[in-house]
């Protein structure tokens, strides 16, 4: 009896078995486009998942970078940025990005829309996580000293508005950007340096946490309170990137390389950081190669398709040394970036796009392609700094950007939730007695 | 052998070793009032508490960061001496230039006596969280002095600023000021509420950022609110209540 019970459960395995074969094979069934168009929406939704995935690892390395008293604020940031700017991204930076094109500079249609097909619901949360990615760079940014209900609002106005409008010009088919020629193939610019501008517009709003920089010049180095939890972190990014670059792909055909080549761009990276910081007698820093890794997946992120494994580790190891260059860079103008997103998003975000024009398979260094991409690339800077720093401005004018100096003595956990993320130690420094 | 550093100090063995030690650099009235400021801090502190008060002393006295530096050492040999190589207790001296006449060198408790009755009482009766204030300070100061004195001008002058800023009454204000010019608890005249109290401590928190960058201030602060949780007037009074 229980061999018969045995060998029906096995012939249901190897039913369902088969019938997912079927699903991720498109080329075993080419004559019936129903399933390539299932197995496409398959990945996607897989996609969705794995990007999805990255907030989880935004959320560790933001918080290990973070000191201990702030734990639970940045967690916070992280996890309520993906409710509100999704929530504000379906309703309006949808259909602004991907809505009926005015004159290439925004969408007007697709607001509040329930009427989409399966497939174009599908690509809404695919792009719904791309939004809330734009958003949570920021978050790393203003770690420790930035209000709660401040950051809401502005990771809000970053989904509606800042990131669908350049969205809608490099991403729709009618976007201006997009009828030049430019390449971002999942979002180097789009996402990621659109977030790493928005970040510094708020870091140069908000100022560096106290004794950051000494008024003598000096500079504090604030190590972050879980340092393996930053690696976890990273680590995560690094899976969620095969769903971030991976999901974008129009065909599956072009998958392998995709991925291949974003792998290969996050190991070069910190391969190339390694290297610089060895050869200019700087200590190999975890936090730096981590960064660096996920610099280099930012970079590749503007030519994943169109690169050869070749031009992605190219790719992957200038970028490790933008991104060592950067972040000093940013110290010695005392900007106070907690974790590097300006470095990480921003500075790797340009290279990686004037990367992708560069290293175009087949027609390499073309002088017209990299100028439209240095044009693509200077527009993203000269659309999201000014007005995120105008929303940043705004906000604090009206509302408070920074938390008062009491606050970041305390800590934000204690302060702005009322909760501490390790009661168990450590409350004398941060925290007055918890008395509910 | 070295001394246990958390246990309290011998009064005589911690007025020899910094005779023996300031006589290097002072000398005259000048060495007695020293020795005079030192004597009247906390007879309960430990070897590390009463180095502290040695480093202010030294530089309330107007001493050279850098020769403050050399005498760390040699005060810290000073006191793990055994008690027969050092000279003459020089509490009689001391007596002698405050002008009291009857003492016996082998008793300190004649000697506590004599200073009850000369040196003005450093315990003010206050309330529960003003004692806690001035313990708090107190080790946040002796804190601040390890492992060097590097910073502590600009702990001082951002001190300043921030209390010039904060939310403190006129009175307060400059009560607070008082002690962040001479860093003496004696100013304290008048009581403070928990709430100025607190504002005072956050101040003292920006100025430790600003000298010593904010992880070693989270240190400091941590370090003295944990020692002052120990102090009999945090029973009353939590120190936790004035962050």
């Amino acid at each position: 009896m229980a061999k018969f019970v045995a060998k029906i459960r096995f012939n249901k395995l190897l039913f369902w078995f088969s019938n997912l074969l079927i699903a991720f094979v498109p080329t075993a069934h080419a004559n019936s486009s129903d399933s390539v168009f299932s197995s496409e929406i398959i990945w996607l939704a897989t996609s969705i998942g794995l990007v999805f995935f990255m907030q989880a690892g935004f959320a560790l390395l933001e918080c290990g970078a973070s000191r201990a008293k702030n734990a639970i604020n940045v967690i916070m940031k992280n996890y309520t940025d993906i409710c509100f700017g999704s929530i504000f991204f379906w309703a309006i930076g949808y259909g602004l990005m991907f809505g009926e094109s005015q004159a290439g500079l925004f969408g007007f249609s697709h607001f509040l829309d329930d009427s989409l097909s399966n497939k174009q619901t599908i690509g809404l949360v695919f792009q719904l996580m791309f939004a809330a990615t734009c958003a949570t760079i920021v978050s790393g940014a203003v770690a420790e000293r930035m209000r709660f209900v401040s950051y809401m609002l502005s990771a809000s106005i970053i989904c509606t508005l800042i990131y669908p409008i350049f969205g809608h010009w490099v991403w729709n088919p009618n976007g201006w950007l997009n009828q030049l020629g430019f390449i971002d193939f999942a979002g180097a610019t789009v996402v990621h340096s659109v977030g790493g501008w928005c970040a510094l517009a708020a870091v140069m709003v908000l100022g560096p946490r106290l004794g950051r920089f000494s008024r003598a010049g000096e500079t504090r180095y604030i190590p972050g309170h879980n340092l393996p939890m930053i690696a976890l972190g990273g680590f995560i990014l690094w899976l969620g990137w095969f769903g971030f670059n991976g999901g974008s792909v129009t065909s599956l055909n072009n998958l392998g390389g995709v991925l291949l080549n974003t792998h290969l761009g996050a190991c070069a990276g910190a391969m190339g950081a390694i290297f610089f910081m060895a050869l200019t007698n700087k200590p190999i820093m975890m936090t730096t190669t981590v960064n660096a890794s996920i610099g280099g997946l930012v970079s590749v992120t503007a030519g994943a398709d169109i690169m050869i494994p070749g031009t992605a580790i190219i790719t992957g190891l200038i970028s490790g040394i933008i991104l060592v260059w950067g972040t000093t860079l940013l110290e010695r103008y005392k900007i106070d970036d907690v974790v590097g997103a300006v470095a990480v998003h921003g500075f790797c975000g340009v290279w990686g796009t004037l990367a992708a024009g560069m290293f175009y398979t087949g027609d390499m260094f073309s002088i017209s392609r990299i100028t439209i991409q240095l044009l693509g690339i200077i527009t993203a800077f000269a659309w999201s700094f000014p007005t995120a720093y105008l929303t940043f401005k705004t906000v604090d004018k009206f509302l408070g950007l920074r938390t008062s100096s009491i606050h970041e003595q305390r800590g934000l956990d204690y302060a702005e939730h009322y909760e501490v993320g390790y009661a168990e130690f450590n409350q004398a420094v941060t925290h007055g007695e918890i008395e509910k | 052998m070295a001394t246990n550093t958390m246990k309290p100090l011998d009064l005589t063995r911690r007025r020899c070793a910094a005779y023996m030690t300031f006589s290097e650099v002072i000398n005259g009235e000048v060495l007695m009032q020293a020795m005079w400021m030192l004597e009247e801090r906390d007879h309960s502190a430990d070897k590390m508490t009463f180095i502290g008060f040695f480093g202010i002393t030294a530089e309330l006295l107007g001493l050279d960061n850098n020769i403050i530096t050399t005498l760390y050492p040699k005060l810290n040999r000073n006191l793990d001496l055994p008690k027969q190589s050092y000279p003459e207790d020089p509490m009689p001296q001391m007596l002698k230039f405050r002008g009291v006449k009857k003492h016996n060198s082998a008793n300190d408790q004649t000697i506590e006596q004599v200073q009850k009755a000369t040196v003005p009482a450093k315990k003010t009766k206050g309330t529960p969280e003003m004692t806690v204030f001035a313990v708090l300070i107190s080790k946040i100061i002796i804190e601040t002095k390890f492992p060097n004195g590097n910073g502590y001008s600009a702990f001082k002058e951002t001190l300043k600023e921030e209390l010039f800023k904060a939310e403190l009454s006129e009175q307060n204000r400059h009560q607070i000021l008082s002690w962040a010019n001479a860093l003496n608890l004696k100013v304290f005249k008048k009581n403070i509420v928990a709430d100025e109290l607190c504002s005072a401590v956050h101040c003292i928190y920006i100025a430790l950022c600003e000298a010593f960058g904010p992880v070693k201030a989270d240190s400091i602060l941590d370090q003295a609110i944990q020692q002052t949780s120990k102090s009999p007037a945090a029973k009353t009074f939590s120190p936790r209540k004035l962050l």
